[in-house]
């Protein structure tokens, strides 16, 4: 059953593709792998800890302040991740640290936290949480890898700042022409826009799934 | 007292809320400095050629300032202001009123226009006087930018006593 919760969060029910939250720091972080990755890990981070904790307290925080509550335990991981970022990744730290920030106000996290981790056990609120990290990752680094191509004709630069010195030789050169538009906050929502429409055509979003649509309504 | 429980209820995770960030703040506080001060040391060194004696790093976050390194040259730090913000800048002068080099330590300029800043322009700005600086063709695309970082720069050679006081970098 577990595993099925893994699934939903991460493919059928992907945060980004499907219900299409979190988008501020989607767009605005994935123009390259290695920026991608760090804010996909503080991300999981964040859900991690804030899923599991409010599970854990779920009998104890008092509905009128709930919300208060889940902002409370969501901006201290937040805090925790950056902190940590700070301290094992500085490099990627000076690049996305403002989106690492604001992860306290993203509607994916809270959403999770009121739809599921309010109401289930903490194995259960783990297990969405790492489904839905997964399917928040998966679209950043997709996005991500998708832009760094378009804009600088290579792959994987910069990754030394997440996996030390002896990443740098990862770096994939495959053209030397880029399209500079990509990188820039008008390409983030262009590529999203057809990677999005290329997803549609593809059939990955389900419809017709009472269900989900049930979930959905709730998160947003 | 029943209405009392709901707000000992959020005080107390208020509570574990903070020592959690405490905790946190104990294990990555000395990582943190020593991750900052290295990248400024990083940077300090690579425009004097020499590494800087640990003890006397000056904070780069402090400007206006300019140092001097042991009589060999002065080092300044200004913030001009660009397109989208400050322009962090860290230059070296020469005793004859010129510039030695100059490195951008952060700014917040359009990404697509600031191609120029990596392209060579600031080797091209080596050895320049203030009227030089003064005189130089703005980059196409990139007036603002490029006009800011050459005004302030002349205006730093003009009158680099503006910077404050010179500190010294050296220990003797």
């Amino acid at each position: 059953m577990n595993a099925g919760i893994f699934r939903e969060g991460a493919l059928a029910n992907n945060p980004a593709w499907t219900q299409l939250l979190g988008l501020c720091p989607l767009l605005a972080v994935s123009n390259s792998v290695s920026n991608a990755l760090g804010l996909a890990a503080a991300s999981a981070l964040v859900l991690l800890g804030a899923n599991g904790t409010i599970a854990a307290l779920r009998g104890y925080i008092p509905p009128f302040a709930r919300l208060p509550c889940f902002v409370l335990i969501i901006a201290t991981f937040t805090t925790v991740a950056l902190l940590t970022l700070q301290a094992l990744a500085y490099d990627v730290y000076l690049k996305i640290a403002l989106f690492v920030q604001i992860i306290v106000t993203n509607c994916m996290i809270l959403g999770r936290a009121e739809a599921f981790a309010s109401r289930q056990p903490v194995g259960a609120a783990l297990m969405d949480a790492a489904g839905t990290a997964a399917g928040f990752a998966l679209a950043l680094v997709v996005l991500g890898a998708t832009r760094e191509l378009l804009a600088t004709g290579g792959l994987f630069a910069q990754m030394e700042g997440l996996f030390g010195p002896a990443a740098a030789a990862w770096q994939l050169n495959l053209t030397d022409s880029g399209l500079l538009l990509a990188a820039l906050p008008p390409g983030a929502f262009i590529v999203a826009g057809l990677l999005l429409a290329a997803m549609n055509a593809a059939g990955w979003r389900r419809r017709d799934e009472s269900t989900h649509e049930a979930q959905n309504d709730e998160a947003t | 007292m029943a209405e009392l429980k709901p707000v000992l209820t959020v005080a107390a995770i208020a509570l574990g809320c903070a020592l959690a960030l405490a905790a946190t703040h104990r294990l990555t506080e000395s990582r943190i400095s020593r991750n900052e001060t290295a990248a400024e040391r990083a940077v300090l060194a690579d425009v004097l050629g020499r590494r800087v004696d640990d003890a006397l790093v000056p904070d780069l976050a402090v400007q206006p300032a300019i140092w001097d390194d042991c009589g060999r040259m002065l080092v300044a730090r200004r913030d001009v202001r660009g397109y989208g913000g400050p322009i962090r800048l860290l230059f070296t002068l020469k005793g004859n009123g010129r510039l030695a080099r100059v490195v951008i330590l952060g700014h917040q300029e359009t990404p697509g226009i600031t191609g120029f800043l990596q392209e060579g322009w600031l080797g091209s700005l080596t050895s320049t006087s203030a009227g030089e600086l003064r005189a130089m063709d703005a980059i196409t695309g990139a007036t603002i930018t490029s006009r800011a970082i050459t005004d302030g720069l002349a205006a730093a050679l003009d009158a680099p006593e503006q910077l404050g006081p010179v500190r010294p970098l050296c220990s003797s």
